[in-house]
């Protein structure tokens, strides 16, 4: 077995007390007789709780753990929209089309809302300027439980049958189809660098990317799951949460394979996200009890000295 | 994930927010939330004056898990009863959320 030695090129310093550490230092502390090490770790903690309790949500992928935006949702499609600095949610404006299961994009100063669950699906867009939400062009394929990456300006949508449509601000247009057809999946990055991971039916843990011209499948997820949700970008993303049964599971996503992180309190499905893989969150979605949730989790990894022990 | 200790304090409290459970609490104790404001937590004393921090009032895991059962329950029966003619199972989802299943605690 390689030795720290071999690999540091010293032994494990012994101290007094815990040294002013950079991630990765490991020290004995002679005092406490406790090996330790500086590591960073992701962690969830609770957030400000929603104003409207909702699942299936859009939501603008682009958007940060401090300035995240979600909008629509279940049950009986809503249209409120709303927005969280890190601390609080704040209703805006309405959608003009209360909706769930849409696929969402950009910020919470231009975001884009397309297709979903309108008894039974619609094909319609809406664009979000900061203010308000005003129609745009129709998707070419009409479904729900898509998802979607990118901004406003240059969006993209996947999901349902395969079909996945670029917009440019003012048109959607049909690209190559996902190698596996699915729904209810998480969506992440941008139009011409996204990802896809998850959805069913049947549930599957498959996960591809997109260049901008076709989808190639790369390392699935550890666990299988539906309507997860997923934030970050195509070098370093994540996928959070998913069903059924409810799973509070958390991967990181680095470009070539998925890894267990922290897992949320809350077991939920189908919420709000935006974000990178080291600040995320969670907001609303679905308990598996029937009941939406307004609780918000934030996903943050930081730097922290940590005992290590031997079972 | 759960811990192996294998010993747990069951709660029931409303999530209030920022706050409510810290970075510093999930790293000192495992916790789960659960249907009817239900909270299961690793028994130790960190996670104790957690539930004190938050003036939730514990049950025993049996008086739990009804709370959670009777919830899943009623909402199965709602799920169930509540159908549109020509509604694909997918669109039954999307309008309602995934058909509530199940919830043993821990």
């Amino acid at each position: 077995m390689t030795t720290y030695k071999e690999i540091h090129g010293i032994n494990i310093q012994s101290r007094d007390s815990d040294p002013t550490a950079v991630e990765g230092d490991v020290w004995y502390n002679d005092t406490k007789s406790l090996l330790k090490m500086f590591a960073a770790a992701g962690s969830w903690a609770s957030g400000g709780n929603m104003n409207t309790a909702r699942g299936f949500h859009g939501m603008a992928g682009q958007g940060t753990q401090t300035a995240a935006f979600g909008f629509g949702g279940t049950v009986s499609p809503k249209q409120q929209a709303e927005q969280y600095d890190g601390s609080s949610w704040t209703e805006v404006g309405d959608l003009n089309t209360g909706r769930s299961a849409g696929g969402g994009c950009g910020t919470q100063a231009a975001a884009l809302y397309a297709g979903g669950y309108v008894a039974p699906h619609t094909d319609a867009s809406e664009e979000w300027d900061g203010s308000s939400w005003t129609e745009g062009d129709n998707l070419n394929n009409s479904r729900e439980g898509l998802a979607g990456a990118g901004s406003q300006t240059a969006g993209l949508v996947f999901g349902v049958s395969g079909h996945t449509e670029e917009y440019n601000g003012s048109s959607w247009a049909e690209q190559d189809n996902l190698n596996t057809s699915r729904y209810g999946i998480a969506g992440f990055g941008l139009q011409t660098a996204a990802v896809c991971a998850g959805g069913g039916e049947p549930v599957t843990g498959k996960a591809e990317t997109y260049n901008g011209s076709s989808w190639t499948e790369v390392g699935d997820l550890n666990t299988a799951r539906q309507y997860l949700i997923g934030a970050g970008i195509i070098s370093a993303g994540i996928a959070m949460g998913g069903a059924s049964p409810n799973r509070s599971l958390t991967e990181t996503w680095n470009e070539s394979s998925w890894t267990e992180v922290a897992d949320m309190s809350t077991a939920r499905f189908g919420g709000v996200s935006g974000g990178t893989s080291s600040a995320t969150l969670f907001g609303g979605g679905g308990d598996g009890s029937g009941t939406d949730l307004t609780a918000t989790e934030e996903f943050t990894v930081a730097a922290s000295v940590e005992t290590i022990s031997f079972d | 994930m759960a811990t192996d200790k294998g010993f747990f304090n069951y709660w029931v409290v409303e999530n209030s927010g920022k706050g409510f459970i810290t970075h510093t609490d999930r790293r000192k104790f495992w916790i789960g939330g659960y249907p009817a404001n239900v909270w299961v937590c690793d028994d130790i004393p960190e996670s104790r004056d957690w539930g004190a921090r938050n003036s939730a009032t514990t049950k025993t895991k049996s008086a739990a898990q009804t709370l959670v059962t009777n919830v899943v329950n009623t909402a199965k029966g709602n799920w169930d009863d509540d159908n549109v003619d020509g509604e694909s199972s997918a669109e039954k989802i999307a309008r309602l959320g995934i058909k509530p299943t199940d919830i043993t605690l821990p």
